[in-house]
């Protein structure tokens, strides 16, 4: 990653978040509750894991693409 | 419990005080605390100015009321808007620095060099903020109400002057110190009520179940979410959260990028659990057969069913804080506009007028609360409901402000219109149903018309100075 150019950097990382929003809207899992996992269904596990992904994003996004 | 009120209560004052002996005495010092807010610090303020009353009480009464969907759109919106801390308050912060800005209509007034732009956008953030800050007035009578059993009406003129005195005496340093205490106190009892609550019903597991056997539709999301709505909030959520005067104004308050790189990577692992407990206990509430007149009462009653006695007082202390955090913050930054960008600063000294409109505005706070105490007008709700549409639809003369130099003065000032007016036509029912949320379709409309405006603005004005020979 260090070495890519701005420019590629910039654009990963732009695809990288449009990949996360799109992730985000699970349409695929819309009308299901099933199964149950500790008592919550499926798809807010799966929301949980998004926003925990965003975080990791956001600490590669300071590391490599902003620059102090 | 009056005690703990009162001694939470005094802390706030002893922590204005603190900060009014320690800080700068000059505009910078007392508007932006001299710019110094370290990264921690940093975190606590935004997020305690950001999470309000809704987050603690609200969140859990529409859980009830619709079911898990509302982790959703709160969560997964709420975690991608600090990509808007690097996309805005980096260049802010930069440009706060050089030229000295301290509020966001400063911003867009001297990077478009429009006085008008300046005063509009003021006058848009201050119309969708003021009405907020006043009923959390009468929130915070009420939750001391509860808390003491002293007169609610009491209470909320009680804690709109304590508001006023710390913010008056130590500016932003006391609104962001004040922060810390009351974030730790809103984070820490909400975890504490989490896990009481499950606790006592047997687990995250065995209340889930109950719950789901009671009322399965609430475990899906078509009942309350359509994937249009579902974006819509997510967007909305992004666009709208910088725009809130008393957001935007601490991007202004880093130290350095640091800090501005803390709160951005914190945020959505702190939403992640957060967020879920309060819409955990709105649905268990379902499994546990529970009735409630007032959703937004499910925090509260679940707490009093299944927790001891003294984390109820420290969930109602969580609820207080949560609440005044984002009241002090909301008053500040609407005192340091009025100082700032109206100019009336510069003729009695900025910090002595900021001090006079703290106390001008908490007069007319504790007027309205005298006088609707027990009544909602129409024009309040319906601002208090659109306030991140009407927010939001700021957004795009910001980004391109910040980012396109083609951005025509005129083209800005009718782009905010004529978004404010789909926004004004929502409230009347004149409005299409797109499948969208309102405030996105004005979002849209706004981004839309200023590029297409910028466009035929910088062509006309080309074509003119062809004409006249201008340079």
């Amino acid at each position: 990653m260090a070495e890519l150019s701005e420019k590629r950097k910039r654009i990963v990382f732009a695809a990288g978040f449009l990949i996360l929003l799109i992730l985000s809207v699970d349409f695929w899992n819309w009308n299901s509750s099933k199964p149950l996992i500790m008592g919550m269904p499926f798809w807010v596990v799966w929301d949980i894991v998004i926003v925990l992904l965003i975080g990791v994003y956001y600490i590669l996004f300071c590391r490599y693409l902003w620059r102090d | 419990m009056l005690a703990l009120v009162v001694l939470y209560l005094v802390a706030l004052l002893i922590l204005g005080l603190i900060a009014e002996r320690s800080g700068r005495k000059d505009p910078e010092g007392y508007f932006l605390a001299g710019r110094s807010f370290k990264p921690i610090l940093l975190f606590f303020t935004m997020a305690a100015t950001n999470f309000s009353a809704f987050f603690f009480l609200g969140f859990s009464g529409y859980a009830y009321s619709y079911g898990f969907g509302e982790y959703g759109v709160m969560a997964l919106g709420t975690a991608f808007m600090p990509i808007m801390f690097y996309i805005i308050g980096r260049k802010a912060w930069k440009l706060g620095k050089e030229k000295g800005y301290a509020t966001a209509p400063e911003l867009i007034g001297g990077e478009m060099d429009s006085r008008t732009l300046r005063l509009l956008v003021m006058a848009v953030m201050v119309i969708f903020t003021l009405p907020y800050l006043a009923v959390q007035a009468v929130g915070a009578g009420l939750i001391i109400n509860a808390l003491s059993g002293t007169d609610a009406l009491l209470g909320a003129v009680v804690v709109t002057i304590v508001i006023g005195i710390y913010v008056s005496l130590g500016g932003m340093r006391a609104s962001g110190w004040t922060d810390v205490l009351q974030g730790i106190l809103m984070f820490s009892a909400m975890l504490m009520a989490g896990i009481f609550i499950a606790n006592a019903l047997g687990g995250f597991e065995a209340a889930g179940e109950s719950a789901y056997s009671a009322y399965p539709e609430f475990f899906k999301r078509d009942r309350m979410f359509s994937v249009g709505v579902w974006i819509s909030f997510i967007v909305l959520w992004i666009f709208a959260d910088p725009m809130f005067p008393q957001l935007f104004s601490r991007f202004y308050t880093a130290k350095n990028e640091k800090s501005l790189k803390l709160t951005m990577i914190v945020y959505p692992f702190l939403i992640s659990f957060l967020f879920l407990i309060p819409v955990l206990v709105g649905v268990w509430a379902r499994g546990t057969g529970l009735q409630v007149d007032a959703p937004n009462q499910v925090m509260i009653v679940m707490v009093q069913n299944y927790t001891p006695a003294w984390v109820f007082y420290l969930v109602m202390l969580g609820a207080l804080s949560a609440l005044m955090s984002t009241a002090d913050s909301q008053l500040f930054s609407i005192s340091s506009m009025a100082v700032r960008d109206t100019n009336i600063g510069r003729r009695f000294g900025e910090v002595r007028t900021g001090i006079v409109m703290t106390w001008m505005i908490v007069a007319g706070i504790i007027l309205y609360t005298i006088y609707f105490f027990n009544s909602s007008s129409e024009i309040m709700t319906f601002l208090i409901k659109n306030s991140f549409s009407g927010l939001a639809i700021l957004s795009p003369v910001f980004l391109a402000a910040l980012y396109w130099r083609r951005t025509g003065r005129m083209s800005a000032v009718l782009s905010i219109i004529l978004g404010e007016t789909y926004v004004l036509l929502s409230w009347g029912g004149m409005t299409p149903a797109t499948g969208f949320l309102d405030g996105v379709v004005a979002l849209s409309i706004s981004a839309a018309s200023l590029v297409v405006l910028s466009y035929a603005e910088d062509f006309l004005g080309r074509h003119r100075r062809a004409l006249h020979g201008n340079p």
